[in-house]
């Protein structure tokens, strides 16, 4: 796993993507400090309703899921896979390092907002509650994070094609953004397919419409996916 | 013209097109069945049926341009066959007007459809009447209705979304010949449609002071701009604004943009012959 996870600190796509988030929200936090005042808190506490959740998705489809694919673009799979650990083990090991990759982009993005909420309105008092508010947003996050990290990994695996991923999985995500929740009824097209694919939990918050209903349906199809990724790879004796 | 047909067969060969055709045509049937009722008034129901481009057209041919144009200019060095490429004696010159050729075709049939199958089902609903009226209704020449025929601006809706679909194309083609990845390029491209399409829809509730008038500017040159059909109509960068009469020169400034786009393709493309 170890090896894993250097691939991906030493892609320098990964570091490009956070950087590019941070700096946006840093040009962000300066606009609310002059212009929107009154809410500037506000706006900093819904850091992961708009630009936060969208570093993410790109973090998670354009870097992390992009390692299920490489050995097929490289054309090294056979090689690979005819090694001792080249299968089962890299594959989790992979799915670990990919989960953890994630998490810890998640963080530095949190202690980025954190750092840059704090410095440019730093001649305000911060609110007490607003820490706690962050942290309790974070946690969703992280939790939606892994979700979709595994889904989009597991369709990527099943596919063997990093594009093709990126629009089956990206597509759903990029669509709920623009899906008005005021207008939209329950198991209606729109409202499945904005709560159904981590747009809300990458958003930070818990779904509020019919929870016990998401409670089930994001483990089947988590689930689901992965049965599709390990039947695809014994096909391909590659499990 | 053959080797624009084996551009063909080489873009239908990539896996994601097809991914994206299927997403694509669910997307178009979801639009068109949501967009589709009858309305009394005829006038209305053709002012409707104009805004088909804002409604999902722009956004349905952003979406296969970025799919299906953004592995056309990287896949060679991707696969590392591009050296091969140019041991022939006009293999430079052949590809690189072939793969115009093709994304210039493609934009042409993305649009060509889009357009035939809203024109054709929005307007079957209400059996095309008042088809060769003159337009009533225009959400964006606010300022002197074009005096054409409802139908005949259905179609020019069409060919103004064509031009901002070629910008479009050659921005992506232009990060395709810079990031040398066709993840990275349908993900810049794609996401900065996506960028402007927000800003036009919400910005001005986030955005203050000078930020706002930066971010109209570029929205009003961008693609974006033109795709949706805003650029055409209101300009006030260059002071014109929605009238119908000052339309051409809005036309003109795309086809500018297009061949300037043309121009830096071929610069960057023989560049990376001579490394």
């Amino acid at each position: 796993m170890r090896t894993e996870i250097n691939h991906i600190v030493r892609t320098p796509l990964y570091w490009l993507v956070l950087i590019a988030g941070i700096g946006a929200r840093t040009v962000f936090a300066y606009l609310d400090f002059k212009h929107r005042l009154d809410s500037y808190w506000t706006l900093s506490d819904e850091y992961w309703s708009r630009l936060g959740s969208i570093t993410v998705a790109f973090l998670i489809l354009l870097v992390l899921i992009h390692r299920f694919s490489v050995d097929y673009e490289n054309n090294t799979y056979p090689v690979i896979a005819s090694t001792a650990y080249g299968r089962k083990k890299l594959y989790f090991e992979r799915l670990a390092a990919g989960c953890l990759m994630a998490i810890l982009g998640v963080v530095i993005l949190t202690i980025a907002n954190i750092g840059i909420t704090l410095t440019i309105g730093r001649c305000f008092i911060t609110p007490t509650d607003w820490l706690y508010g962050f942290a309790s947003h974070t946690i969703v996050v992280i939790v939606g994070a892994v979700g979709y990290f595994l889904v989009s990994a597991f369709v990527c695996d099943t596919i063997s094609n990093h594009p093709a991923s990126m629009c089956i999985c990206g597509l759903p995500l990029g669509i709920s953004y623009f899906i008005n929740i005021g207008i939209i009824e329950e198991f209606d097209l729109f409202w499945f397919i904005r709560y159904g694919f981590f747009t809300e939990l990458l958003r930070g918050r818990w779904i509020s419409s019919l929870p016990a209903f998401w409670g089930i349906w994001y483990p089947v199809m988590i689930v689901g996916v992965f049965i599709l990724s390990i039947y695809r790879r014994k096909e391909r004796k590659l499990l | 013209m053959r080797s624009i047909f084996y551009e063909a067969k080489k873009h239908l060969s990539f896996r994601e097109t097809w991914v994206g055709y299927i997403l694509a045509v669910g997307y178009l049937i979801i639009s068109v069945k949501n967009t589709a009722y009858t309305i009394p008034d005829t006038a209305e129901q053709w002012n409707v049926l104009f805004q088909d481009i804002y409604t999902y057209g722009a956004t349905l041919s952003a979406f296969l341009v970025a799919i299906g144009i953004s592995r056309l200019m990287c896949y060679e060095h991707e696969r590392k066959t591009d050296a091969i490429l140019y041991t022939a004696a006009n293999g430079r010159r052949i590809s690189f007007l072939s793969k115009i050729g093709f994304a210039v075709l493609y934009c042409a049939a993305v649009v060509i459809i889009i357009g035939a199958l809203s024109i054709v089902i929005h307007a079957s609903i209400f059996g095309f009447e008042n088809a060769f009226s003159d337009i009533k209704y225009c959400r964006y020449f606010t300022n002197g209705v074009p005096t054409v025929p409802n139908l005949v601006y259905s179609i020019v809706q069409y060919l103004f979304l064509f031009l901002g679909v070629l910008y479009f194309a050659g921005f992506a083609m232009l990060v395709a010949m810079l990031t040398k990845r066709t993840a990275l390029t349908i993900c810049i491209s794609g996401g900065t449609y996506l960028a402007l399409l927000t800003y036009y829809l919400v910005g001005s509730t986030f955005l203050r002071g000078i930020a706002i008038d930066i971010a109209d500017i570029l929205w009003r040159f961008s693609f974006a701009g033109f795709m949706l059909q805003e650029s055409y109509s209101r300009f006030p960068v260059l002071n014109w604004a929605g009238e119908w009469s000052s339309a051409w020169k809005t036309v003109l400034l795309v086809i500018g943009i297009v061949l300037a786009e043309g121009v830096l393709l071929w610069q960057l493309w023989r560049k990376k012959d001579r490394k």
